[in-house]
Formats: C-alpha cells, sequence, structure tokens
C-alpha cells in the first residue's frame, strides 16, 4: 500500500525514532512502513491518522484502486 | 531472527568491503579456534559428521550474532543507529533495549543447546549418566529460552510479530516440502535415512536463511 508517511513526517521534522515513540511501535516499523514493505493494521492506520490530522485515505493509498460499489 | 538486521543499499563501498574482510577473518580465526575448542575438550572434528559438524556451525552463527547483539546493547546510541540507520537522533529506549536484549539471550541459549548435545555425545559417548545430566540440563535451557521467546513476543510491536509468523510460514512451508520428497525417496530407498537429530539440524539451518532472507527484506531503507 502506498503512503505520504516520510513526507508527513519530515514536514514535521521528526526522525523515525521520535514518531516511534509518538505511536508506540519501532522504529523498524515505521520504516518498513514508509518504505511500502508492511502495511499497517487497521489500529495503528487510526493512530497514524489521529496523530497527522488527516483522513486515513489521505495517507493510505491501495495500490490497485478498483471502485467498488456497495 | 534478528532485530538488527542486515540492511540498507546493496551498493558495495568502502565501509562494507572492510567490514567482509573482517568478517571473514573473524570467521577463518573462529573456525581455527572452534576446532582447537573440540580438541581440548577431547572431541577431533574429523569424527563428526557433516549433521554435527553443521549444528557447530549454525550453534557458533546463534551465539556470534546474540553476542554481538548483546554487546550493541551497551550503548544506547549506537544501538539506535543499528536500528535507524545515521539519521538517528534519539538514543535507544529502555523497551528497545530490552527488547534486544531478549534476542540475544534466545540467540546465545541456542547456540549452547546445539553445541552441548554434539560435544558431549562425543566426548561421553559411552556414558548414560553424562547423556540423561545433558538432556535434563538442555530441557532446563529449552524451558528458559521458551520464557525469553514468550517475553519477546509480548514486547514485540506488530511488525516484529508479522516478520516472526513470516519466518515461521515460510520455513515450514519450504522445510515440510523439502521432507516429502526425502521422504518419498527415502521410502523407496533411493537414500539414506535421517535422524531426527539431522531433520533437526537441516530445519535450523533453513531457519536461519529464511530470517536472515526475511529480515533483510523487510528492513531495507
Amino acid at each position: 500500500m502506498k503512503n505520504k508517511l516520510r513526507v508527513l513526517r519530515a514536514e514535521r521534522q521528526w526522525s523515525q525514532g521520535e514518531l516511534s515513540l509518538r505511536l508506540g511501535v519501532s522504529r523498524q516499523a515505521v520504516n518498513a512502513i514508509e518504505t511500502e514493505k508492511h502495511d499497517p493494521s487497521l489500529d495503528l492506520a487510526f493512530k497514524i491518522s489521529r496523530l497527522f490530522n488527516l483522513p486515513v485515505e489521505q495517507i493510505f493509498e491501495p495500490e490497485n484502486r478498483q471502485s467498488i460499489t456497495p | 531472527m534478528s532485530a538488527i538486521d542486515a540492511t540498507q543499499n546493496t551498493s558495495l563501498t568502502p565501509k562494507k568491503a572492510l567490514l567482509i574482510l573482517a568478517g571473514a577473518a573473524t570467521g577463518l580465526c573462529c573456525a581455527i579456534g572452534l576446532k582447537y575448542a573440540a580438541l581440548s575438550v577431547g572431541v577431533s572434528l574429523k569424527a563428526l559428521d557433516a549433521f554435527d559438524l553443521t549444528a557447530l556451525v549454525l550453534g557458533f552463527t546463534f551465539l556470534v550474532f546474540g553476542v554481538v547483539t548483546a554487546l550493541l546493547s551497551t550503548s544506547r546510541r549506537q544501538l539506535a543507529k543499528q536500528l535507524e540507520g545515521e539519521a538517528a537522533e534519539l538514543p535507544a529506549t529502555a523497551e528497545e533495549v530490552r527488547t534486544i536484549r531478549l534476542q540475544a539471550a534466545g540467540l546465545v541459549l541456542a547456540g549452547v543447546m546445539l553445541w552441548a548435545p554434539v560435544f558431549i555425545g562425543s566426548r561421553f559417548a559411552h556414558s548414560t549418566a553424562a547423556a540423561v545430566g545433558t538432556v535434563a540440563a538442555i530441557a532446563v535451557l529449552f524451558l528458559v529460552q521458551t520464557v525469553v521467546n514468550v517475553r519477546f513476543w509480548r514486547s514485540s510491536d506488530e511488525f516484529m510479530r508479522q516478520m516472526v509468523l513470516t519466518i515461521g510460514a515460510v520455513t515450514f512451508a519450504l522445510g515440510q516440502g523439502a521432507l516429502f520428497l526425502y521422504a518419498v525417496a527415502e521410502r523407496l530407498h533411493l537414500v539414506r535415512a535421517l535422524t531426527t537429530w539431522d531433520i533437526l539440524v537441516l530445519l535450523l539451518a533453513l531457519y536461519l536463511v529464511v530470517s536472515l532472507a526475511v529480515s533483510i527484506r523487510r528492513t531495507q531503507r
């Protein structure tokens, strides 16, 4: 899943260590999300959303954006 | 699997080349050291079969990884650099140090538990008392390692847990596939029968390779 975490973190001039402390996860987890090697759980995605005060869909974007009809 | 993973880009820099050379030299020294350590307790490496030698190499690898990891955890700044790269500003937290030390303890125990059966089995080959004592001691160490592993799991975040599960799943898939094919060949008398010790050593070797591959892939920057 694509995401803007690295950009958002850079805007606030936070290191990966600082962001990991704010999110309560390891630095490796932050790095893996930024490099798109790990898709965060819903719980963590919402934590990130609250931390940056942005909706989840403005931070994360699926690789394949197919329209889903209800 | 180690949290202190081989990382970053794959280009060969002078620093990396030096590290590789230092690693090769250390490996050679350790191999010679291992040979004489074995001789000092009355065990000749030449007398061991391929599986016992593999067990010693694996045990040695676990021990080295464990000791290096434990040493790294003594400096919070250095540990932070290992975890985050040179850009690390904050020193490692107490929680990070604790998690790394648990990992180190698990690795050292794994190394000892792989070495003991080979050394004791070779040195006291005809002593039932030594065998029973070794099994009992290893059972205690195994219990301690299980506690360490559970505590490591509890202190890990979702990323580390997913990595552990991936390593387990890949090792199981590859291991059971290879074991199935070998079992078929063995049943048809095409290859020699393996002992449970042989299978365990092969499984742990596979586990080591898979855990290195998965952790390198997941922690690249």
